[in-house]
């Protein structure tokens, strides 16, 4: 199949068509409750923040060290936390990202007839994907 | 060392999320009656992962420029400004979220029981406040 050429007409019409699924699959999705889910992203965003943290830290210290500049600065030196409802609302913004990869791979597979997605149909939907999150 | 048990710690926060991804890319595949190759998915679990990261990054940016310690849900409806669809859709459920609020001691108080089983399985990542 001609997978490899890049359309950008293709890639806009698949845009405003998946957008429809997105719609649909959020509300179905929601439904589930995504509570390990939810643990698990708030440690990844932990361990995120602490590194920044630590990296900011880090820089304060070598800033102290070439003119004291840094006085103010100590409290950014906390890691960054966030409230419960947020974490919720950061699972489905990555639930999305995830379906709408599968979706639209699933969507340019059909086209082609094939009914398994294979790594061509994901190469092709990724600029597109990529650019809306 | 404090690096490397934060490395093994990454490296299990990402295996971790990898199979959640993977869960999830896989039902979805089969609701839209599909058989997905496992490079795919595994491509998608990866991207998923990368996302994240960004996604944390741009919410302490965000909660920082607003002056905040703690991320909310504005902060996450922000990262998702670049895309319209997206935004509303992410605004219409921190609204359900916001109404739920009240009652969701009582819909927890339902579910414990299976949540504590997962919460032991996941409890072996948390990192301590």
């Amino acid at each position: 199949m001609e997978a490899n050429s890049f359309d950008p007409v293709t890639f806009s019409i698949n845009f405003n068509f998946n957008f429809n699924f997105l719609s649909s699959s959020f509300f179905f999705l929601k439904s589930i409750s995504p509570s390990p889910l939810q643990d698990l992203i708030h440690s990844i965003f932990k361990l995120v923040w602490s590194r920044r943290a630590l990296e900011r830290e880090k820089n304060e210290a070598s800033d102290a060290l070439d003119g004291e500049v840094g006085a103010g600065t100590s409290k950014k030196g906390r890691s960054t936390s966030a409230n419960g409802n947020a974490l919720k609302l950061s699972c489905e913004f990555l639930r999305v990202f995830v379906t709408e990869a599968v979706q639209r791979a699933a969507t340019i597979a059909e086209a082609e007839g094939v009914s398994k997605i294979e790594a061509t149909h994901l190469e092709r939907i990724l600029p597109q994907l990529l650019l809306d999150f | 060392m404090e690096t490397e048990e934060d490395q093994s710690l990454a490296d299990l926060l990402r295996d971790r999320f990898r199979l959640s991804t993977i869960s999830i890319a896989e039902d979805e595949a089969k609701a839209n009656n599909m058989e997905v190759s496992e490079t795919v998915v595994a491509c998608v679990a990866d991207l998923a992962f990368k996302y994240a990261e960004q996604l944390a990054k741009d919410l302490e940016l965000f909660a920082q420029h607003a002056g905040r310690k703690s991320a909310n849900m504005e902060d996450v409806i922000l990262a998702a400004h670049r895309n319209e669809h997206l935004a509303v859709s992410l605004r219409s459920c921190s609204n359900e979220l916001k109404a739920k609020e009240p009652q969701s001691e009582r819909k927890r108080k339902k579910a414990s029981k299976k949540e504590d089983k997962l919460r032991v399985s996941t409890s072996v990542v948390d990192i301590p406040d």
